[in-house]
């Protein structure tokens, strides 16, 4: 049975490198305490994609401050230039193993019929029980703490800004960090 | 396959969507507001038995946390509290008690705790491991479904394996072993003209097939017609059930009694896979004591499979070699399994002689396969003289499956009239290549894994009754796997073949491993026992 075991080796690496989230998500129990805006990923009609801090939503813009180690920097975006978006409140649990783990156990060796061999635990069905198992670990794994565009409207959005009253007009963008 | 495979993916779907709807609906759990106004913070957190955190985002930037202590004061305009407050950029400014002027906040922003936020991951995970474990035990306990074994026929589009009601040519596994079978379908009355079967491809082989077509033969009420094991059909009268049946663990009478896929079976010995065991039948009040015949449904156990497989994989990668050596000879043909077969034998009849006190041979049955059941009959040759019949079955512990068992009247012997196929659907659609290929005796309809083809028949004369057997002709080639081939053992394929009494003994531990998994998964399986035989009046 060929499963393209490098096709799936190489998800499950891009799935859990995806895994890594921001520094100041705070854990679940901490969303109350926590001082800093979500976390939002956002992907432009131009297909360029700007990840980073939320910092505002207001009058049709959203200022996002990116997560360029190096070059850390407020950004305006108009909405209208928005394709669409997701934003991670909390820092889930890491549930990355599952990934991997779920997918195997369909694999796992099992006598097959000859009794003096092994089958994959799933059979042929093998080959479609694999990547729905990873699906949906890498939606369980990617989906917690999370709206989108279509489950969040931008006035909603607001709240999960550092600044949802918008940003202070005495304060200069390119002065946050 | 492909159906089954279209239905697992429809499961999957259905079990997909479900993850993901709930997962959205945990998402639709909103946990914060802001406030603008502070009646509107007063208002509506007051109430709260647990008062919540509070954030006041202040004009300038800074925002204040505020812990579950803090305090509205109306009159001079603050909220109060202890807390830490940060600047614009987040840095720390201050942590202890605080008192921040209302005119100074833009927006209050209150959090509610979530309560048990991974609730809905576990859950989806949960469910995820659920159904790979309930796919992982359709496996086990459905081996075919998802390893392999020869043609299977279905009356029912949607029968599963369970159902099937006819394997074709479960021995003839190379060309020179080619052969034709030919199946009871215990079929109803017929209620139109057009009778269908459907044939599947559902494992890893390729099945080359010469012949489908269907024997019939009219019947009244109270009337069958059964196949013996030489192909004889005997038209038959009246059923006579077992009165009560036994074996060394017990009665089993319920288990024989009724057509009804209710099976008895053992377990193989464990230190010799050719053990015999017997069994006890008795009927009582048999009304007409002359030409009866012993009628029976049975199938194999899954040992048969074990053991062909063993083989395959013993000869490794010179499987085409030997095959090929198959192919040449006729006498390495005959040799081919005989001996093994010889040492597993039938299930063997006798019926008690009342005059010489002694049990004397009536015949056997043996058909190979542990898909569909054959229902065949075995004439009686004593002459029994009252209405009391007791019956003995001789047969390798482990290796079949026994529904039922009934004494019949035989009417005549019989000589059902063949009707080929007039149309052959390929995944439902007409495939007249299909069915020139099958009318052709010389010619062969190739049916690959995942293949469905449908054969249509038209009956003789519509509203007559016709028991119905399924001729079918060919061989299958099974796919080696490449795990197999570190399997080569020649020594162990010769001993399984020279000497199989050996073989058969050394490997009951092995087989044993394999049996208590499989078998035991493939009996607890059986949920809908009142599925019962397709001939019920």
């Amino acid at each position: 049975m060929k499963t393209k075991p490098g096709l799936y080796i190489g998800l499950i690496i891009l799935i859990l490198c995806g895994c890594k989230t921001a520094k100041y998500l705070p854990q679940s129990e901490a969303i109350d305490i926590n001082e800093y805006g979500s976390f939002i990923n956002v992907s432009l009609t131009n297909k360029k994609t700007i990840n980073g801090e939320l910092l505002s939503v207001k009058d049709g813009i959203l200022t996002v401050l990116t997560d360029s180690a190096t070059n850390k920097k407020a950004v305006t975006i108009p909405v209208i230039l928005v394709k669409k978006f997701y934003l991670l409140y909390a820092r889930p649990k890491n549930y990355g193993w599952t990934i991997p783990v779920y997918a195997a156990s369909t694999l796992l060796p099992f006598p097959d019929p000859a009794g003096d061999d092994f089958m994959p635990f799933h059979g042929f069905f093998a080959l479609l029980t694999v990547p729905i198992n990873l699906i949906v670990t890498s939606t369980v794994v990617r989906n917690s703490f999370r709206y989108n565009n279509a489950s969040i409207t931008y006035e909603q959005l607001k709240m999960f800004a550092r600044f949802p009253q918008g940003i202070p007009a005495n304060i200069n963008i390119t002065s946050i960090k | 396959m492909k159906t089954r495979f279209l239905k697992a993916l429809k499961f999957l779907a259905i079990i997909l969507t479900f993850i993901v709807v709930m997962l959205q609906a945990c998402n639709s759990y909103y946990f914060r507001s802001n406030y603008k106004e502070t009646n509107s913070l007063l208002h509506e957190t007051n109430n709260l038995k647990k008062k919540q955190f509070l954030k006041a985002h202040l004009k300038n930037g800074d925002v204040c946390i505020f812990k579950d202590t803090w305090q509205i004061d109306t009159t001079l305009n603050i909220v109060t509290g202890n807390g830490i407050t940060y600047d614009f950029n987040r840095q720390k400014k201050y942590e202890g008690s605080l008192s921040t002027p209302i005119d100074s906040v833009a927006i209050f922003e209150t959090n509610r705790k979530l309560v048990k936020p991974e609730e809905g991951r576990i859950a989806a995970l949960c469910i995820m491991a659920g159904v790979d474990v309930i796919l992982g035990i359709i496996c086990i306990t459905t081996p075919k479904a998802c390893y392999g074994s020869c043609p299977t026929f279905y009356l029912n589009e949607n029968d599963d394996v369970h159902y099937a009601d006819a394997e074709g040519f479960s021995n003839a596994i190379s060309p020179s072993l080619e052969n034709f079978d030919i199946d009871a379908l215990n079929n109803k009355i017929p209620t139109d003209s057009t009778f269908s079967i459907r044939m599947k491809n559902e494992a890893l082989e390729t099945h080359c097939v010469k012949d489908v077509k269907l024997l019939a033969y009219p019947r009244k009420s109270n009337e069958r017609v059964y196949q013996s094991r030489t192909n004889d059909f005997y038209l038959c009268k009246n059923i006579y059930e077992i009165n009560d049946a036994s074996d060394d663990e017990g009665d089993i009478t319920g288990l024989l009694r009724n057509d009804d896929r209710q099976e008895r079976f053992s377990l193989a010995d464990q230190n010799n896979l050719s053990s015999k065991e017997d069994i006890y039948l008795n009927f009582e009040n048999v009304e007409y004591n002359n030409d009866l015949g012993l009628v029976v449904s049975f199938r194999q156990t899954l040992m048969t499979t074990y053991l062909m497989y063993s083989a395959i994989g013993y000869m490794g990668d010179e499987v085409g070699d030997i095959y090929a050596t198959l192919e040449n000879g006729k006498n390495s043909r005959k040799e081919f399994g005989g001996n093994l077969y010889k040492e597993l034998g039938d299930i063997d009849v006798y019926v008690w002689n009342d005059n010489n006190k002694q049990w004397d041979f009536q015949g056997g049955w043996y058909e190979t396969g542990p898909i569909s059941f054959n229902h065949q009959i075995l004439p009686i040759k004593n002459r029994v003289e009252n209405h009391s019949v007791k019956v003995k079955l001789v047969m390798n512990k482990g290796l079949w499956r026994l529904d039922y068992f009934a004494l019949t009247n035989i009417k005549e012997k019989v000589k059902p009239f063949e009707i080929p196929p007039d149309m052959v659907l390929k995944n439902d659609k007409a495939d007249p290549n299909a069915l020139l290929l099958i009318i052709n005796p010389q010619k062969y309809l190739i049916s690959m894994p995942g293949s469905v083809y449908k054969f249509n028949f038209t009956l003789p004369q519509r509203g007559t009754d016709y028991e119905l057997f399924l001729y079918t002709r060919g061989y299958y080639l099974e796919w080696m796997r490449e795990h197999w081939l570190k399997d080569k053992d020649l020594l162990a394929l010769h001993q399984m073949f020279d000497n199989p009494k050996k073989y058969l003994k050394q490997e009951a531990f092995w087989y044993k491993k394999y049996e208590t998994q499989m078998e035991q998964e493939f009996w607890n399986s059986k949920i809908d026992t009142k599925k019962s035989s397709y001939y019920e009046n």
